[in-house]
Order: C-alpha cells, then sequence, then structure tokens
C-alpha cells in the first residue's frame, strides 16, 4: 500500500486507555498516525510498540494545541483524521463540585477538544473525520459525574455542530460515548474524588466494552465511512444505557 | 389571622429578554422578587414597572455573583422559594472563527455562572427541605442551532447540569427543572459585544408552527407551573416552550 493511500490521523490522549488502544489498533490497519497524551516515557514505548509517532507536547499553554496538531501536521505529512480521547474523570455530584474541580472539567472535556478541532479543521484534508470519545454519562447523565455528564453533553452538541461547519467539505465529525470500560488506567481530574463509583455495572452484554471496541468504533468512523455517518454519536457500553434498570439483568 | 407569607423568588439576568418577563410576571403572580443583571437603567425600568429588587451582578464576575446570592440570602432571610436561571448571551459565529474567549465567555455565562447560582441555592434550599428550581435552556439544547454553535454546545451543557442536579436535589424535596423555549419576543440580546436584541430579529426567525413567536406569559406560565404544587412530582423534566418549532424537521422556524 503507497503511502497516499494512507490515512493521516491524530490521535490526542494517546496515553491512556482507550486513547492508547486507538493508537495502537488504527495502526494496525495500516494508516499513519501520530498521537499525543501521556508523559515522554510512555508516548516513546507506545511509539516504539505501536509505530506511531509521539508527538510530545502540553496543551495547556495558549499556543500548546496549535503547536501540537502542526507538529503532527509536519510529522503525518498532512491530516485525514483527528481523534480526541483525552476524557477525565471527575466524581462529585452538582452539589459537591468546586470551583476548581468544575473548571478543571470543562477546560479538559469540552474546551480542549473545542480547540484541538478548531486547529485541525481547517488542516484536515476533504473527506477527512473528526471522532471524540465522549463519556457515557454524555448520551445518559450521571448523577455521581455530575460535571462529567455536563461537559460531555455538550461536547456531543460541539460534534454535532462541527458536523455541519465541516459537511461542504465532506469532514465528518462523530463522538462515541464509552461506558465503563475493561481497563484500569483512567485519567482523574486532579482534586479529591468526592464519590466512590464501586465496582462498574455489568452491562445486559455480560462484560465491560473494552479499550479495542473503542477503537473498532472510532476505525468505523475514521475508515470506513464515506462521510454521510456524521453528527451522530455510537454508545459503546454493551447496553448499559438503552433502558433503565439494565445494571439488574446480571444480578445487583 | 396573618396573611399568607408572600413567594420569594431569585431570578438571574432580569433586566431584558424572558428574564425580565419573568420578574414581570412573577410579580404579578404576587411574588416577592430579586433579580440580577448588568445594567443599572434597564434594572431600574423594571423595578419602576415591577416593584421587584435589582441586585447588580455581572455573571462573567464569581466574585459579583457570591456577593449577588450573599444579599439575596440575607434580605430573604434564607433560600428563595423559586430560583430561576435566565442570564445568558449568544454568539453568531462557526466554531471555526469562534476566539477561545469567547468560548469560554458563553459557557461561564450560559453555563457556569447558572451551575454556581443553582449550587448556591441548592444548598440553601436543602435546609429547608423544599424549593424549586427552573433553568431556563433553549430547544437549542435540544437540537443545535447551526448558526449559534457555542450558545448551542453550553445549552446542551446547561440542560445536563439541570438533568443532573435534579436527580440529586429531588432526595432533599429540591424539585429542579428545565424549560426549553424557541424564539420569543422578548428574546435573548446579550451578545459579547453587548446588547442587540438577537432573538427580536424577524430576519432570523421566523414564527414558529403556532404561527406566532412566544411570549413572555408563554414562558412564566411554564415557571409558575413548574414552582407550583402542581408539579410536586415534576423533577428533571424537560418543557420544550416553542409553538412546535424544534419537534420535528420542516416543523416550521429551526428548519
Amino acid at each position: 500500500m503507497t503511502s497516499s493511500f494512507r490515512k493521516k490521523i491524530l490521535i490526542i490522549g494517546g496515553g491512556a486507555p482507550p486513547g492508547s488502544a486507538i493508537v495502537g489498533h488504527l495502526s494496525g490497519t495500516g494508516s499513519l498516525v501520530a498521537f499525543n497524551g501521556g508523559c515522554q516515557e510512555q508516548g516513546l514505548e507506545l511509539a516504539k510498540a505501536t509505530g506511531a509517532t509521539f508527538i510530545p507536547g502540553d496543551w495547556q499553554p495558549e499556543d500548546g494545541v496549535d503547536r501540537i496538531v502542526s507538529d503532527a501536521v509536519d510529522a503525518l505529512e498532512g491530516l485525514d483524521g483527528l481523534v480526541w480521547a483525552g476524557n477525565s474523570t471527575h466524581a462529585a455530584r452538582i452539589s459537591e463540585t468546586t470551583d476548581s474541580a468544575w473548571d478543571a472539567v470543562i477546560e479538559h472535556n469540552l474546551v480542549a477538544p473545542f480547540r484541538f478541532a478548531k486547529a485541525a479543521m481547517p488542516l484536515l484534508s476533504i473527506g477527512g473525520g473528526i471522532v471524540f470519545v465522549a463519556s457515557g454519562a454524555a448520551a445518559r447523565t450521571e448523577m455521581e459525574l455530575g460535571a462529567c455528564s455536563v461537559a460531555g453533553r455538550a461536547l456531543l452538541w460541539l460534534s454535532n455542530m462541527l458536523a455541519v461547519e465541516g459537511g461542504p467539505r465532506g469532514i465528518a465529525a462523530n463522538a462515541i460515548c464509552v461506558g465503563e470500560i475493561d481497563a484500569d488506567a483512567r485519567p482523574f481530574i486532579d482534586e479529591p474524588q468526592l464519590r466512590d463509583l464501586g465496582p462498574a455495572f455489568v452491562p445486559p452484554a455480560g462484560r465491560l466494552a473494552s479499550p479495542e471496541d473503542v477503537a473498532r468504533a472510532v476505525e468505523f468512523f475514521l475508515l470506513r465511512n464515506n462521510g454521510t455517518c456524521t453528527g451522530t454519536s455510537l454508545t459503546v457500553d454493551g447496553g448499559l444505557r438503552s433502558a433503565l434498570r439494565a445494571n439488574k439483568v446480571h444480578g445487583a | 389571622m396573618n396573611a399568607p407569607r408572600r413567594q420569594r423568588a431569585f431570578v438571574t439576568g432580569g433586566t431584558s429578554g424572558i428574564g425580565r418577563a419573568i420578574v414581570e410576571h412573577l410579580a404579578i403572580s404576587g411574588m416577592n422578587v430579586i433579580f440580577t443583571g448588568r445594567n443599572q437603567e434597564r434594572a431600574a425600568a423594571v423595578c419602576s414597572a415591577t416593584g421587584a429588587r435589582f441586585i447588580a451582578a455581572d455573571a462573567t464576575d464569581r466574585a459579583a455573583c457570591d456577593a449577588a446570592f450573599a444579599e439575596v440570602s440575607a434580605l430573604f432571610d434564607g433560600a428563595p422559594d423559586l430560583f430561576v436561571s435566565c442570564a445568558a448571551i449568544v454568539f453568531e459565529s462557526p466554531l471555526t472563527d469562534t476566539p477561545d474567549v469567547i468560548f469560554r465567555e458563553v459557557l461561564e455565562i450560559n453555563l457556569t455562572s447558572s451551575f454556581r447560582y443553582s449550587r448556591a441555592c441548592f444548598d440553601a434550599m436543602k435546609v429547608l427541605g423544599k424549593g424549586a428550581i427552573v433553568h431556563v435552556v433553549s430547544d437549542a439544547a435540544l437540537v443545535g442551532i447551526h448558526h449559534l454553535p457555542a450558545y448551542s454546545v453550553s445549552k446542551a451543557g446547561l440542560l445536563a447540569m439541570s438533568e443532573a442536579l435534579a436527580a440529586e436535589a429531588v432526595m432533599h424535596g429540591v424539585r429542579v427543572n428545565a424549560i426549553c423555549p424557541g424564539a420569543v419576543h422578548p428574546g435573548v440580546q446579550s451578545t459579547p459585544k453587548g446588547y442587540e436584541h438577537h432573538a427580536e430579529d424577524d430576519s432570523k426567525w421566523a414564527r414558529a408552527p403556532s404561527g406566532r413567536h412566544g411570549n413572555g406569559k408563554d414562558i412564566c406560565d411554564a415557571v409558575l407551573w413548574l414552582a407550583s404544587d402542581s408539579a410536586s412530582h415534576v423533577a428533571g423534566a424537560t418543557l420544550r416552550i416553542d409553538g412546535g418549532a424544534s419537534a420535528a424537521m420542516r416543523g416550521g422556524s429551526r428548519g
């Protein structure tokens, strides 16, 4: 396969699952992958294991996002897809959420993907795509994940609005709503977690989704989509949010 | 026998648009109303027309909002019976042309200020074991409005905040609900640039399938119902009040 047919994809949040699985999976499809996220050591290790290019750097400074995106475009010699998988968790009810936790959740889970999408949109090739990996709480609010539910829902709307803006250039924007996944390294907002979520609910499907399941959904949106599938969200949670009390299917 | 105590209502963004209409109608219904806003001149007109009390507080100024809420608590000697969150601005531009600073400002006013006032009101209300909170959201939170993307994003977040708070608040006797108006006369008028009568520009907004725009009474009747005992089992509701505009494709003004 020549490089001109290989999709060039930047993944943000590649340092932890499901982002790291997305890096590995898309690299395995023959795509050219660059990623940002995690520490230098983790990044270089993942790059070595997958053949993807690690783009170091902190997105939080004013020019951080533009620099990461432009470094990736340089490394990939173009850009066909952006995957934002930088979602962080903060377990607190709305009434318990401090200003600093709220600000961090909004900044990490909503403003950051906005900034990355804005930086990537003009650089994406015709027919390219954006995928946001959102929380399951975006689709169905969770009381114990107050601020994350808020930022998540807003992120779905961000995706929908970008689908409208990208449509004329054939750029698709979609979101994946991920329930709890079978992985340990969930990134938390650096605040005391006020609620213990306890063991994950077993969904009707009988097992938690894996990071690989999420990666396959990303593959669908970026590599098997002709652009008509845009402005949508796909829930990957084993059916947990498809009905009230769906967590009771497999007992308490 | 003493006359029954007047119900106490606190309204943000009450100097114009839907917020002003809510202040007026709540006052007409006999409530003791305090409202916030930015503009003294517009506020003075509302005060003289309604007898409501004004506290100046820009929704982007967190210290001013905290001071306003402290003053409300002092004046009401505790929690309001009803909190109506209404302050909002619109910004009309594609996301790719929306400066970060504007995106953050829209979120701060439309979402974060409402979160912070709601958190404070709920804290005070749960001591009493009763109270009602109504978030004035927008039908943009049900289906985004393509030329108002930052606004739509902020309102989607606000609706989720209303739902998440409703779930915990109802256990303490506090009911939280959301209303989603469509185009309303008077409607949202503030933008990052100032005061532009945005929603009242009929070249932007056609009539709803009902044949007309919404009006202040349409909105306030819903607020009064949600605040009343008739709605005692209503929590976490989302009430679309847009003459059917967003109910279906080709339904009217929202296309």
